[in-house]
Parts: C-alpha cells; structure tokens; sequence
C-alpha cells in the first residue's frame, strides 16, 4: 500500500511539469488551429490562456502566442489591439520578424508598423568572458528592431558612466566590444556594473533600456623591482696622486743605469756616447712624468668602464619600468553576466 | 735584408695580428748604430761599426712572455774599411710575477760573417728586467743580464759575460702602435785575455702591439 502510494508521488513529480509545459503548448496549437479555421474568437481565448500560463522567460511561445494574437485582433478589426500586441512583441523579442509565408500581408503591415514604433535592441553575448586588457575584450553582438539610435555604456551599480562603448544607429545588428578600461583608460576596478544599453527616439530621449548586471573580476599582474644602480661597482673616476713617485725615481733609476753602468759591463771597451742620450732621455721623461702626474687627476679608463656599467644599468632600470607599467596598465578580466532587465518608458 | 728576415717579419707581422694567440703581443721594426770592438790576446783591437736592422716579437699569455730578435748588419771597420756582417739572434723566455719586474732566460746567438768563414759565439743568458711607468704612454725599462753558459770560436773558457739594455717605450694613443728607443751593451770576456768582445747598439723601433 506504501509502495504504490510512493511509486504514485513519484510519478506525480515526475510528470507534472511536463504536463504544465504541455498545456501551453496544447493551447498554443488549438489556438493555431482554431486561427487556421478562421475562428479568431475561439484562437484569442486559447492564445490568451495560453500566455496566461507561460512563464515571463519563455520568450519563444511568447512570441509566438503574442504574434498569433496580434494577428487574430487583426482579423477581429481590432487594429490597435494589435498594434499594442505587436509592440509587446518587439519588445519582448526586437530581433523577431513575422514569417510572412504564414501571415498575409494585412498582418506584416500591422506588425511591420508596430516594429517602426518600438525602437528596442535585443544582445546576444556569452554569459561568461575572459580576456586580458589589450589582447582581447567583453563583446557583444546587438540586434536592432528598426532603425534608430542607441547608446551603449559601462555603468556603475548606481547608473553612472564608467566607459561609453558605443553611441550612433542600429539597424539590424552592431557589434560592440568593452576592453576592460574606463574612459580614462585605467583598468577598471573589481566589483559590480551593468552593460545599457538605451534605444533613443528622434530627440535623443531613452525610450528603452536593457540592462545586463555584471559581476567584474580584474587581477592585475605583479610589478618587478627595479635593478638597483651600480654604485658598489663603479671604479674611481679621479686619483690624487702625491708626486708620481714611480715615474720620478723610475725614470732616474734607470737613466742612471743606462747612464753609469755600461763602464762597469765593459770596463775595458771604448764605449759610445749613445748611453748618455739614451739614459738622459729617461732620466728627463722620469722627471717629465713626475712633474705632470701630480695632483688631482681622471681615469678615462675608470670613465669608460663607469659609463659603461651606468649604460647597462639605465638600459636595465628602463626595461624594467617599461614592463612595469605595461603590468600595471594590464590585467586579466573575467566578466559575468547576470539575467537582463528591459525597462521601456511609459507610453511609448 | 735578407730573405730569412723578410720571411720572419712576414711571420711576426701576421703572429701579432692574430691577439688569439695570447693575451699581449707586439712586433717591432728596428734600425739602429751598431758598434762591436775586439780586443785580441796579442793587444790587436779592431772597432767596427755600421748600420743595422732588428725585429723584435713578444707573445705572452699570463705572466710569461716568449721574446724574440733578429739583428742583421753590415759593420765596416774603423782602420781597414773592410765589411763584416753582423748576425744576432736571441730566444728569452719571461716570467712577469709583478707588473714591474720580471727575470728571463734563453739562448743568444752572435755570429760575424766574413768572406773567410763565420764566426759563432753562442751565450745561454739570465736576464733581469725592471719597468717603470712615466707617464700614461711612457714606459722605462732596464734590463741586466749575465752569460752562464756559453759556445765560444776561440779556445778557452768564458771568463765573463755581462750585459745591459734600457730605454723607453712609447704608446701611440689609443692606436695599437709603440715605439722604442733603447740602448744596449753586451761583453764577453774570454779566461786569460783570450779575446774580449763588446758589442754597442743604439736604435729605435716601431710596430704594432704593446709589451
């Protein structure tokens, strides 16, 4: 008795719904059927239960519920019953167009006059992107129901303006791309926007605007310190020299010897004069070299190999700020987003 | 010049343009007044002197330098005017252990060519080398050496041998070349007044590289 009560509710769960998605479904078609029979009364009963029934996001048989009814009012010389049905339509789907192999040509006019009247845009876009600023970015694809201007923005939670991504026509479709960036091209900050998208009329006045919520998520990439400069490295550029010790005693030294010592090699031999020239000129160049490496002197040498090391160092410091400020003006961008919100002013 | 010395600056010419060989070489080109007197056992002294041409080499890695020297001259002599050629080739092998001394050691080869033969004397020297820097271009050196083994043309042994060479090296800038000017006498004695043979050179030379 418990098993076959259990077994009861569980096929009870299982095929309620079902059934509750087959009714408006069933409804649908009568109505289809009673419209074919030219039994308008009878389709706009089914046709209004029907949507009566359907969920709000359900748009397909929405449409499809909305765009036989209108046609129906049509037919029951209900023109502006009509015209608003249609205009729900467009709202309710912008991108739709009425199969005109099913409705004649009374109908699309009706429907093609409610699409004029009713600027609105439908977007398609993924529900989650991932892009790095400067590579790639959060796109979107919208879909116009007739010619008109639109103005697409970032916006903050309380409806200010981060970022204008697009403001100029729409007819059938514009694709629109968000780089991650605000206005002043700084990568915008975590936390929650919205994508709005306004359908203006002829004075500029939003008439529709569809929201979607989205939840933002930049991580930025760590900066690299800078390479420290060379100080400790760099080589003395001046030398106070105390009087060019080497070169004096040097010098005198071995102009001495060159001087003196040839008459103790060879005692016995008439020797030259060339020892005398060559050993004063030694002699003079030790003093010579005494005399001008005093006091406070450069190092071209030291110089070089300085500028050299400060060369490599700046090079280094450069790159490093270069690709520091590429970093910092970089990030990765994951974008979710939420369920839209249409929001259509009063009267239009 | 000969045909041996173009070949050997031909050689020394292309060995110092190649720095792959070693951490410092240079090749020098030098002319100079060679003077050579000897005083012989019976009182005889003959003085010649005349012109000669002399290539130096210097190839060192580290602290060691292989130095090497040709020297070609035509020496007249002072009384008879008769020529003699003068030949001199040395090998020294240097070992640097501070920047401004260094001691070296290697074979010396004199060798006058007459028309009656050629007479070798062959001298195995030690040599001792100091280096003073002058200015940033200017370089003094003075060398000493003395002769510990020696293959004489006369009989008898070497009684002594002494030598000595000093000058100035001169770098041109931040050119690869250097010039020298240098001085350099050199005697041996022969045991019991057998010969004394005092050999004078005074000459400057330039070439590529830097010792």
């Amino acid at each position: 008795m418990i098993r076959t009560g259990g077994a009861a509710l569980v096929v009870a769960l299982t095929v309620a719904p079902t059934l509750q998605a087959q009714v408006p479904d069933s409804l649908i078609a009568s109505g289809v059927r009673a419209y074919r029979n030219l039994e308008f009364d009878v389709a706009a009963g089914f046709f209004t239960r029907a949507l009566t029934l359907l969920g709000v996001a359900d748009t397909a048989r929405r449409t499809e519920a909305l765009t036989y009814l209108g046609a129906t009012e049509v037919y029951r010389q209900q023109a502006d019953t009509a015209h608003a049905i249609f205009r729900r339509v467009v709202r309710l789907a912008p991108a739709h167009r009425i199969d005109r192999l099913i409705f004649p040509p009374e109908v699309t006019s009706v429907f093609d006059a409610a699409r004029r009247a009713t600027p609105a845009v439908a977007a398609r876009l993924d529900r989650e992107q991932r892009f790095r600023t400067g590579v790639g970015g959060f796109s979107a694809i919208l879909y116009g129901s007739t010619f008109h201007q639109i103005r697409v923005e970032l916006q903050r939670s309380d409806a200010s303006a981060v970022r204008t991504l697009y403001a100029g026509p729409i007819a059938d479709s514009v694709p629109t791309l968000w780089d991650g960036r605000a206005t002043d091209g700084a990568v915008v900050p975590s936390g929650r926007y919205q994508l709005a998208i306004a359908s203006l009329d002829s004075g500029g006045t939003a008439v529709r605007i569809l929201r979607f919520p989205l939840e933002v998520v930049t991580t930025r990439q760590d900066t690299m310190p800078l390479p420290p400069a060379p100080e400790a490295e760099l080589l003395p550029e001046r030398k106070t020299t105390t009087g060019g010790l080497e070169s004096l005693v040097g010098g005198l030294l071995v102009g001495v010897a060159v001087t003196a010592l040839p008459s103790s090699i060879a005692p016995d031999a008439s020797l030259s004069g060339g020892r005398f020239f060559v050993g004063g000129v030694i002699a003079v160049a030790g003093v010579v070299g005494f005399l001008t490496s005093r006091g406070d002197r450069t190092i071209p040498e030291n110089i070089a190999v300085n500028d050299s090391l400060r060369g490599a160092w700046r090079a280094a410091r450069d790159a490093a700020a270069a690709e520091n400020e590429r970093r910092r003006s970089a990030a990765d961008v994951v974008v979710r987003v939420g369920a839209p919100q249409a929001i259509d002013r009063e009267g239009s | 010049m000969t045909r041996n010395t173009a070949a050997l600056l031909l050689f020394a010419l292309t060995a110092a343009a190649r720095p792959a060989w070693g951490q410092s070489g240079a090749v020098h080109l030098g002319a100079g007044q060679v003077r050579a007197e000897q005083v012989f056992s019976v009182g005889d002294t003959v003085a010649r002197s005349g012109f000669a041409w002399s290539l130096d080499g210097a190839f060192g890695i580290g602290p060691a330098t292989l130095a090497v020297r040709y020297l070609e001259g035509s020496l007249a002599s002072d009384d008879t005017a008769t020529e003699t050629d003068l030949v001199e080739g040395e090998v020294i092998l240097w070992f640097a252990p501070v920047r401004w001394a260094a001691v070296g050691a290697g074979p010396h080869v004199r060798a006058y060519v007459e028309e009656g033969g050629t007479e070798r004397w062959t001298m195995w020297e030690v040599r001792a080398r100091g280096t003073a820097q002058l200015t940033g271009a200017v370089t003094a050196y003075g060398e000493l050496w003395t002769v510990l083994g020696s293959g004489l043309p006369v009989t008898g042994s070497l009684d002594r041998g002494l030598g000595l060479e000093g000058g100035l090296r001169i770098a041109f800038g931040r050119l690869p070349f250097s010039g020298q000017l240098r001085y350099r006498v050199n005697q041996l004695a022969v045991a019991d007044g057998g010969r004394l043979e005092t050999v004078e050179q005074l000459g400057i030379a330039v070439g590529i590289g830097r010792r």
